[in-house]
């Protein structure tokens, strides 16, 4: 095996990941081998270093907003701030501001005319029996009784008789004086 | 040869017993025992998911999405010790899923505690170049090789660990972990190598 295939174990040796018996390997091989000494040493080092800036402490900020987080989705949250609820009681609220907008319209309205309906009553329904209807007398309501029209009258002629036996006059005239 | 483990974990919840208490309160519906267990692996979650995906912004939105999940499998979880494991398996899954919805990454400078007034201004250059060493290098590995490294070397788990949140076998991890190791000395040096 050669320095190049040691890496591998190598690099488990520094950690202790390595049985007994081949962490005797290494260990004769290191004692032997001055360029694997150096890159074992190389490995612990970076090993170190790593691990150094790992211990470094996360601001105590990030915790705390982590759970902060956390706890704020598992909290139960009261019904009054639960998302859905407060949309459902704005609607509640909104109709109802519109039931009230609706009935003060109403309310507030002036009074109309009355309206007289003209209701047209039912045709009588038609009967078989005919009554006989005396007809009433007429009514004699002239105050000024109009004038029987006359009979044309017979024109009046008169002879008169002169002593001219060839002259007679007749005089004809209307009796009504017209 | 010493190797470095990190705690995990830094919470309100110190024993078992007490871990356990709050496992079941927060299963009876008690969100302040829901809280404890946020605080006591908050640290877990978010910097395992800010290493994997390099941003907060993401990282953060993994965490929650693990937390969530965590409270709809509350009921799953039979004891405390399980699980770490389980936070980390599903911080894994998240961050992979995350990472396939969203484009790569923006730098992760303005996560960490910005230095004390008093502090040493070339200690704080120092960190702060580590932890832009940090993030470049573990951007150039693949998905699963910097899953594995973060776990093994930055969080600590044992490799059985990893297999067991990765859904992998240990052979894999174990090939993962060392190709992923080789290639951060490879960067690491060659950055520094500039840098100096």
């Amino acid at each position: 095996m050669n320095c190049r295939e040691w890496e591998e174990t190598l690099a488990l040796y520094a950690s202790g990941d390595l049985d007994a018996r081949r962490a005797a390997e290494a260990e004769r091989h290191l004692a032997a081998c001055a360029g694997c000494q150096i890159f074992a040493s190389g490995l612990l080092e970076s090993l170190e270093t790593m691990r150094a800036a790992h211990r470094q402490e996360i601001a105590e900020a990030h915790y705390a907003a982590l759970r902060a987080r956390l706890l704020s989705r598992l909290r139960p949250v009261a019904w009054w701030r639960r998302g859905w609820l407060r949309w459902a009681a704005a609607g509640v609220v909104a109709a109802g501001a519109l039931w009230l907008a609706m009935a003060a319209r109403v309310l507030l309205r002036p009074a109309p005319q009355p309206v007289v309906a003209f209701v047209r009553p039912p045709a009588p329904a038609l009967t078989a029996t005919v009554q006989r209807v005396r007809p009433a007398p007429p009514i004699r309501a002239e105050t000024h009784p109009r004038r029987k029209p006359a009979a044309p009258a017979e024109p009046l002629t008169v002879r008169l008789v002169t002593d001219d036996p060839n002259v007679v006059i007749y005089w004809i005239t209307d009796p009504r004086g017209e | 040869m010493a190797i470095l483990t990190l705690p995990a974990t830094v919470g309100s919840l110190e024993g078992p017993d007490e871990r356990a208490s709050a496992i079941a309160a927060a299963k009876a519906g008690d969100l302040d025992a829901f809280e404890r267990i946020i605080r006591q692996y908050e640290r877990l979650v978010l910097v395992t998911a800010l290493r994997l995906l390099g941003n907060l912004a993401d990282a953060q939105d993994a965490s929650q999405e693990v937390f969530l999940r965590l409270y709809r499998n509350l009921g799953k979880i039979e004891s405390g010790g399980a699980l770490p494991s389980w936070l980390y398996r599903v911080t894994v899954n998240v961050c992979h899923d995350l990472r396939r919805k969203r484009p790569a990454a923006a730098p992760m400078e303005d996560a960490f505690d910005a230095p004390a007034s008093d502090a040493d201004p070339q200690q704080a250059t120092v960190e702060a170049e580590r932890r832009h060493a940090l993030d470049l290098s573990l951007r150039r590995l693949s998905e699963k090789e910097r899953a594995a490294l973060v776990l093994r070397d930055l969080e600590g788990l044992s490799t059985e660990e990893v297999a067991r949140a990765l859904g992998s076998s240990q052979a894999t991890v174990r090939s993962q972990i060392s190709k992923a190791r080789i290639k951060m000395k490879g960067f690491m040096e060659h950055y520094f190598r500039r840098r100096a």
